[in-house]
């Protein structure tokens, strides 16, 4: 982490074309913590098999404060491989939800805490990540797997979404609240 | 900590978005009578209880239905012998009519009435 803060400053010149060098290690570091919480999510049951708790987003909703937004999409792909990779699902018809879900939720949550500024603070924009990525799954599991019959676990689905968002909200709050670590990286940023 | 107000409208949005979802699928609206509309490899939706005019484009031209007062009939028909005319109106879920020639089907789906009786004699 040291290194690529020296390096950040001797390229404070041209900082686009060098956004992905500068934040290679800071990519690599939380997709290896979404693959450790993959793992974690993995092995606690689930009721139903895409009732997930999305503790995997934690470090993408982290990111959004401090990474640009190709990182940050770099990341959520790097997180749906991961999560993949610990549930055997790569090549199955579930990474393609996993994938469109991840993505439709990333996007929201980026465009968010853009639109949201001040106004927003981390539990609403992991709220709106949540149902977004459960509401398109939803819509794929009508049109690929299930039929009509995918709607009737829509509403319960997306309210399991909206509790999981408040909560993985609330944590990340109060890590970027206390943690220096998270303060640091904010202000490399800067 | 505290939240913000956008947290708060995310939260609303949501909640309004599950309750929305709730009654389009639990909603009753799924078992109430529906007219199918069969024609030229498509099929239209209706619901019965909606007056409306509807015009299929089939082979030999335009068959108009209209639906109106929880009842169906082709009001309108290209072909020769007019029988989907003269059949009349249908208003229960299983009965149809049809223009074979301009290959137009309409029929009412849904929840069957229970209790109904389908004829009586003395």
């Amino acid at each position: 982490m040291r290194r690529a803060t020296e390096s950040d400053a001797s390229r404070r010149g041209k900082p686009a074309a060098d956004a992905g060098r500068r934040y290679f290690n800071l990519t690599a570091f939380l997709s290896a913590f979404c693959l450790f919480l993959s793992t974690i999510e993995y092995m606690i049951p689930k009721p139903l098999p895409f009732m997930r708790l999305g503790i995997a987003n934690l470090p993408i909703i982290l990111a959004l404060d401090i990474m640009p937004v190709p990182q940050v999409l770099l990341l959520v792909l790097l997180k749906v491989v991961c999560q993949s990779l610990v549930s055997g699902s790569l090549f199955s018809y579930i990474f393609l939800f996993s994938f469109a879900g991840s993505f439709a939720s990333g996007l929201v949550m980026i465009a968010a805490r853009k639109a949201g500024g001040k106004a927003i603070s981390f539990v609403g924009v992991s709220v709106l990540g949540a149902v977004a990525s459960n509401l398109v799954q939803i819509v794929l599991a009508r049109y690929f797997i299930f039929g009509e019959s995918a709607w009737y676990i829509g509403p319960p689905f997306v309210a399991v979404g909206l509790a999981t968002g408040i909560l993985l909200g609330l944590f990340c709050e109060e890590f970027a609240r206390r943690s220096t670590w998270y303060a640091s990286m904010k202000g490399a940023r800067r | 900590m505290r939240l913000r107000v956008l947290d708060y409208a995310a939260i609303l949005l949501s909640l309004a978005t599950i309750a929305a979802f709730s009654v389009l699928v639990y909603g009753g609206g799924r078992n109430s009578p529906r007219v199918v509309i069969e024609g030229s490899g498509r099929e239209w939706i209706y619901p019965l209880e909606a007056d409306q005019r509807v015009e299929v484009q089939g082979p030999i031209g335009i068959t108009v239905v209209r639906i109106h007062g929880g009842a169906v009939r082709v009001e309108k028909s290209p072909c020769k012998n007019q029988i989907c005319v003269l059949a009349g109106e249908i208003r229960k879920t299983g009965d149809w009519v049809a223009c074979l020639p301009n290959k137009v089907i309409v029929r009412i789906t849904g929840s069957r009435e229970t209790g109904g009786v389908d004829a009586a004699s003395y």
